[in-house]
């Protein structure tokens, strides 16, 4: 995987996390806290898995814990992209 | 950098409330999380007409649920997880008549709240469901864990969360679990797949757990019990062949053995685990009586 863009990010986590609760991807809120989702702790820990293997590196266990938002997180990953290409 | 947001669902639930009168008993089951606490709605069907069923879930306590590695949170003790539970679970113990359970590493936590109570505090009885004793031969470095031993658990608990059984042969991958998954979605399609790359995440996930208990129980320093025990086994247990999962070496005060249908998950969700596990924590009647007699 590439330099991935805090959009691109979003938009990958939205879809995911849309068809994990089976529901629209328009009714996902970018602003909303993660545990008000629904998700539990193993369907985000799924998600981490999948999400770590479209990013190509691993991701720190408390991520989540410090952006609990779609927005946040997407922010962060990115950011996180940039860091891993400028170290490769 | 913006922190979690402060508000939390509360760790404790109240299933089923006990009674009036002294006769009615509550069951308080100390709940390391991984499975939702309505997993023991079986149980709280099972028990006797008139007693109540209180989960107090560990992974709601932020010392528990987000201690390292799981989450950001310095490891606190035992001792001082207990102390949290006492306080959760206060309106229970005020009742003249209570049980206490716990599962897994819920149980070291139970045992240590039932230790820390004076004498005339102390639950009928002390239920421990398939935890292993913090005894000398526990502790280990977080490298030696065994790998294998690991992954099976692993396989356990995948299986219990989808509702399906998962046996896998030794040396089996995460790919191999996919496809196991896989291979039972497709005669039942209420299970759930899953790819190998979100199994990947969630094993490391399950892995952080165990070290993060491993961590816990690394440091506990548990007194002898100056109470009864009892101890329940799974069929297919995480420590199999050791009857009393260690806890012969702190029952001062005498211990009783039981094993129940199930694996380690599955014994506090099948029906038939449940009946036997109801039984097991009734109290001693004829103690209640004694109680309350004039």
């Amino acid at each position: 995987m590439g330099v991935v863009t805090a959009a691109q990010a979003r938009d990958w986590l939205i879809e995911k996390i849309a068809h994990r609760l089976d529901v629209a991807t328009s009714a996902i809120s970018t602003d909303q806290f993660f545990d008000e989702f629904g998700l539990d702790s193993t369907e985000g820990l799924l998600l981490a898995g999948e999400l770590e293997a479209w990013l190509g590196f691993e991701i720190n266990a408390t991520a989540f814990w410090y952006h609990p938002t779609i927005a946040e997180l997407a922010q962060y990953l990115a950011e996180e992209c940039d860091n891993h290409a400028a170290q490769a | 950098m913006r922190r979690r947001r402060e508000v939390r669902r509360t760790p404790t639930r109240r299933l089923s409330v006990a009674g009036p009168g002294p006769g009615n008993h509550t069951v308080c089951v100390v709940h390391p999380g991984a499975l939702p606490s309505e997993v023991y709605r079986n149980l709280a069907a099972a028990l006797e007409p008139g007693a109540g069923l209180t989960v107090c879930d560990l992974g709601l306590l932020p010392d528990y649920g987000e201690a390292a590695p799981v989450g950001p949170r310095d490891v606190v003790g035992v001792p001082e997880l207990a102390r949290q539970v006492v306080a959760e679970l206060e309106p229970e113990r005020r009742r003249p008549s209570w049980t206490l359970l716990g599962w897994s590493f819920g149980g070291l936590v139970a045992y240590e709240i039932a230790s820390q109570l004076p004498r005339e505090r102390q639950p009928d009885r002390v239920v421990l469901l398939d935890s292993i004793a913090p005894t000398i031969r526990s502790r280990h470095p977080d490298d030696s864990l065994d790998q294998a031993q690991l992954f099976a658990w692993f396989s356990m608990y995948l299986g219990a969360r989808r509702g399906c059984e998962l046996r896998l042969p030794a040396g089996a991958t995460i790919v191999d679990l996919a496809a196991e998954l896989a291979r039972v979605s497709a005669a039942d399609p209420t299970v759930r797949t899953e790819t190998p790359m979100g199994l990947t995440g969630l094993y490391r996930g399950y892995v952080n757990g165990v070290l993060r208990n491993v961590r816990f129980v690394d440091a506990y320093r548990p007194a002898r019990a100056t109470f009864p025990l009892v101890v329940v086994t799974a069929e297919r247990s995480l420590r199999p062949g050791d009857a009393t999962l260690g806890w012969h070496h702190l029952a001062l005060a005498g211990i009783e053995v039981r094993t129940c249908p199930g694996d380690h998950y599955t014994m506090i969700t099948r029906p038939d685990a449940a009946l036997m596990i109801a039984r097991l924590s009734q109290p001693d009647l004829q103690s209640v009586r004694m109680s309350v007699s004039p």
